[in-house]
């Protein structure tokens, strides 16, 4: 196949594909950008990894065995920065380019040469973030939240980190821009806004979202900076400023964040499991409504991570009840997906492994979200390990397992080869197992009062930690079967078929795999929009 | 489909990605500059 396009499109400059360095430096092709930050999302990944799994070494027993509390606190700050930033965005921003036009039977993303800048501004911006390990006064270590006065307290680290968090936040902005304008102006005729397959759509809105709000996180972190080095005090009680009033800013921008990460999970969800149930998903519409619903809702919700700092009654009330009804549209969600696999002919491939495991372990993520809601429990949770349980289910078996589901899912599309199904099952088993260790003590440990960013803790809580730690261990080294099965599926792996699954629906599986360098050089036709667009 | 007709076609997508672009960006920017104004304004005595 890829010589028969060879031939078709040689003579057309913009197809020719360059290769060496020049290909990847300059690519302005969405497989290839995609690609990329695919492969820099797994980079950090591991890079992120390494960093919690020094945090539950130290935490592996009470007491300093392993690292200072300094060096500890950077660990906490830039695990959480680099796998929120680094990791689990550009996992989904790879994940848009590889897909969107393929989805919108688009031949390329609206802004090309926009899309190759978004990406190579993230190099720069974690190259700057990791640096600050070398500079005096060592890696930001007053928490990912960058509170003041705290983190105005920081090293040369300071400056380093709010200009690498504004590098990462126009990547953002910038990729967000050519996904709406690429979704709203480049779709293939006849195929309209609810016909869209659900990751365009939750991606449509993520997108928004990152609009939004990526500007209100840059805003934050320049006033933070001219505090420190300008003399203001936005911040500062001591000047007339607020420093509560940070953590509203950045909880406006921190909490739609969370609906970032996890919304094109939604989408990912909704296509693997009714390609696996050989069913239509059941309730499209209601899916894209309740996306737009938890859009919605995600803005008006931020106070509730921030409950402890005093507010008025009617604030308290107020969020923690906007808080909750935002798991009426997530709970259509949960019950869709149950109805597509009730009575489908299921079948457990590794996608569909992951989904399902998504569906359970997420849910048990937002039933902990919706405890954290509750103003007088979060008065008792906040702050201990409860919440970081909650976060990490939300986080790790909800964001990261559909990032894996989706990638078994469309990786043969991608390189046109099949990867060892059975190692991948055990990766996912590996997983799945582990992930629960690790994180389900912390449930415990929360309850029983274990607070978080600590580097040491009473002997009370050293069973759980014993485990949890067990428990990174397994989570962290069974990751390494990832890259190698994908190494393995591009090197030596069968050829795979172009719809690559029975089940599969979209105008993705349309196109031969591997897919051709550019998509769709001509719209497809209204037969095969209507059938890669069966819901 | 003609040829011309095919230009056009694609001048106008390219018109309409261009617009659409723009006003997102001015969207990022205005709220960028409106969270930074908004705390300066309630700063004000």
């Amino acid at each position: 196949m890829a010589s028969h396009d060879h031939a078709v499109t040689a003579h057309d400059d913009h197809d020719h594909k360059p290769h060496g360095w020049r290909r990847w430096v300059f690519s302005t092709n969405h497989k290839d950008i995609g690609t990329m930050y695919l492969v820099f999302a797994c980079t950090m990944f591991f890079v992120g990894g390494a960093m919690a799994l020094v945090i539950r070494a130290e935490l592996f027993q009470p007491g300093l065995q392993f690292v200072d509390p300094q060096f500890f606190n950077s660990m906490t700050s830039m695990h959480a920065l680099v796998m929120i930033f680094g990791a689990i965005m550009p996992a989904w921003v790879g994940l848009a380019n590889w897909l969107l036009p393929m989805q919108i039977g688009a031949p390329d993303m609206a802004l090309p040469r926009l899309n190759n800048l978004s990406f190579w501004i993230l190099p720069f911006a974690f190259l700057l973030l990791l640096g600050t390990f070398f500079v005096p006064g060592g890696a930001p270590a007053g928490g990912w939240t960058m509170y003041p006065p705290l983190a105005l307290q920081g090293g040369d680290s300071f400056p380093m980190m709010i200009f690498a968090v504004h590098l990462m936040g126009i990547s953002s902005v910038l990729g967000a821009i050519n996904v709406v304008v690429t979704v709203m102006n480049m779709r293939a005729p006849g195929l309209n806004l609810l016909k869209m397959p659900l990751f365009v759509w939750t991606w449509l809105i993520t997108a928004y979202l990152l609009v939004a709000v990526m500007p209100v996180l840059a805003g934050a972190v320049t006033m933070l900076l001219t505090d420190h080095f300008f003399g203001t005090s936005f911040f500062s009680a001591a000047g007339g400023g607020d420093p509560v009033m940070y953590q509203h800013i950045f909880w406006f921008f921190g909490h739609p964040e969370v609906y970032i990460m996890i919304l094109p999970a939604f989408g990912v969800v909704s296509e693997i499991i009714p390609a696996f149930s050989r069913k239509p998903l059941f309730g499209y519409e209601s899916m894209v409504y309740a996306t737009a619903a938890i859009g919605f809702l995600s803005f008006i919700v931020w106070a509730h991570h921030m409950f402890t700092v005093g507010m008025p009654l009617a604030g308290q009330l107020f969020f923690m009840l906007a808080t909750m009804l935002i798991s009426v549209p997530t709970g259509v969600k949960v019950f869709n997906w149950c109805a597509t696999m009730t009575r489908g002919s299921l079948t457990f491939e590794p996608p569909m492994l992951f989904a399902i495991a998504f569906l359970f372990l997420f849910t048990i993520g937002g039933f902990s979200g919706l405890m954290l809601a509750i103003v007088p429990a979060d008065f008792q949770y906040h702050d201990t390990y409860f919440v970081v349980a909650h976060f990490h289910y939300v986080l790790v078996p909800g964001s990261l397992f559909a990032i894996m589901g989706a990638v078994y899912y469309w990786l043969p599309k991608w390189v046109g080869r099949m990867y060892d199904m059975k190692l991948a099952k055990i990766h996912f088993w590996l997983s799945a197992i582990f992930v629960n260790v690790l994180f389900f003590p912390q449930h415990f440990l929360g309850l029983a009062g274990m607070p978080r960013r600590i580097p040491d803790y009473a002997t009370q809580f050293a069973d759980w930690n014993m485990v949890s730690s067990i428990g990174a261990f397994g989570f962290g080294l069974s990751q390494l079967l990832l890259p190698y099965i994908i190494i393995k599926c591009v090197r030596s792996g069968e050829k795979a078929t172009d719809r690559v699954w029975d089940g599969a629906r979209g105008l993705e599986w349309e196109l031969p795999s591997p897919a051709p360098f550019h998509s769709w050089e001509t719209p497809p036709s209204a037969a095969v929009i209507a059938r890669g667009a069966e819901h | 489909m003609s040829r011309e007709l095919d230009y056009g076609a694609a001048d106008e997508t390219r018109r309409r990605v261009k617009r659409s672009a723009i006003v997102l960006g001015l969207v990022a920017f205005a709220v960028y500059v409106g969270f930074i104004v908004m705390s300066i304004a309630r700063g004000m005595p």
